[in-house]
């Protein structure tokens, strides 16, 4: 049985454990409730920006005018991959399925035949991934969220991804991040944004519904502009939805941090008052066998 | 038939507005327009500049960097990047903005991209500085 000082040192340090899991989960609830209100004011944007595309896809000429909707050639492509995680962890598998899935991918597209380049947005999945795949790393962006506006995603992120894309780095872009659901659950989410993708029967859809508007200059410009707007504005969806979950993930794991040391502690302390209740007992028995002997 | 139209101001940050008014300008790219309930359905691009809702002294006024607008017989969307409310400008933000953006087009190893990135930057500063100017005479 151990002893009562390292029994007591091992109490103290469990509970300053407890104590700053505690801390980290309400700084985590309190950023959780703003970060959330960004991850839904994204929303509107974003729905309507796609359903707009959808319906001009629709009324476009379907030839490959236009690159960023243009079908890649079949067979070996170049492939961007666009990593969302966190730059810190302790924040449960809110990493780890994202770099787990990222993993898998790049294994299956490689045996596929295709090239794969990654860029990271935030720090934790490139710390794990670069050793193991560091010659397909093309950007890595941390501290994003520091300064979470769309400006800031637009001025970093994606003017850097059109102009490799007009240049013919890649021929093909999906995102991986992880969407917030809600306090308790995220989603790892998997996104195609270059080509933009439009889905058939919701085209033909919308095409019935809207009469066909007059355009402004015309379709074809408006789409063009609205294709690079979409992949802005999906990019940077992807990060306040990723920040959003980030934080209730670390909520949520700060949370069962606190009780596993919570239930820790109270085992601890019967264990500690048992040898204390044993340590009186044996010292007792002493005494009493002492002066016992004494009257003998 | 509704005399006011239903406009929906969004930005990637946020749903800024959602009302009935009786009469939108916007500024697209082939010249300012109007909208009023029951017009064509239309899609146009913006470029930079004063969007007003509403009409003469009550009119909401934002300044836009740009976006789409697709209107509906009785609804409006506006889609812009960036929407600053005419009482939020301050010469100091612009000069400053401007002063960034000029900095930036100076680099030789701007990317294209990012080229008309800030050039719409500069037009955005430009427009707003115009509004203060109109709003001092």
């Amino acid at each position: 049985m151990a002893n009562l000082k390292s029994l007591r040192n091992r109490i103290r340090s469990v509970n300053n454990t407890r104590q700053i899991t505690k801390a980290m989960k309400m700084v985590s609830a309190a950023k959780l409730r703003r970060s959330q209100e960004r991850a839904l004011a994204t929303r509107p944007y974003s729905l309507r920006i796609r359903a707009m595309i959808q319906s001009l896809a629709a009324l476009a000429p379907t030839d490959n005018a236009l690159p960023l909707l243009a079908r890649p050639p079949e067979g070996a492509r170049k492939i961007q991959l666009i990593i969302y995680t966190a730059d810190r962890g302790l924040c449960g598998s809110f990493n780890s399925s994202v770099i787990r899935a990222t993993r898998a991918r790049v294994a299956q597209l490689t045996r596929e035949g295709h090239q794969v380049f990654l860029t990271f947005v935030g720090r934790k999945a490139h710390d794990v991934m670069k050793r193991q795949f560091g010659s397909m790393v093309r950007d890595v962006h941390v501290g994003m969220t520091r300064n979470l506006t769309f400006d800031a995603v637009e001025r970093v992120v994606t003017t850097k991804l059109l102009s490799d894309f007009d240049a013919g780095h890649f021929d093909e872009c999906h995102i991986v991040y992880n969407a917030f659901k809600s306090a308790m659950t995220q989603e790892l989410t998997w996104r195609q944004i270059i080509p933009a993708t439009v889905e058939q029967n919701q085209a033909a859809d919308v095409e019935k519904a809207v009469a066909s508007p007059l355009f402004e200059p015309d379709e074809e410009t408006v789409l063009a502009a609205l294709l690079p707007r979409n992949i802005a504005v999906q990019l940077f969806q992807a990060l306040v939805e990723s920040n959003a979950a980030e934080h209730a993930a670390r909520m949520t794991a700060m949370d069962n941090a606190v009780r596993n040391a919570g239930q820790m502690l109270k085992r601890l302390s019967t264990t500690y008052n048992r040898t204390r209740q044993a340590a009186i007992t044996t010292e007792l028995m002493e005494i009493i066998g002492g002066s016992e002997s004494l009257k003998g | 038939m509704s005399i006011v139209i239903r406009t929906e101001l969004v930005t990637p940050e946020a749903l800024v507005l959602s009302e009935e008014f009786m009469l939108v300008t916007a500024p697209g790219v082939e010249g300012y327009f109007g909208v009023m309930s029951g017009h064509a359905p239309f899609v146009t691009l913006l470029k930079p500049g004063v969007l007003s809702l509403g009409e003469d002294e009550d009119a909401k006024v934002f300044v836009v960097a740009g976006g789409f607008v697709e209107v509906m017989p009785d609804k409006m969307i506006i889609l812009t990047e960036r929407a600053l409310p005419r009482d939020q400008i301050t010469e100091q933000q612009i000069q400053s903005e401007l002063k960034e953006a000029h900095l930036k087009l100076a680099d030789p190893d701007l990317e294209p991209s990012a080229s008309a990135f800030w050039q719409n930057r500069i037009e955005f500063a430009q427009v707003c500085q115009e509004l203060l100017k109109k709003q001092l005479a």
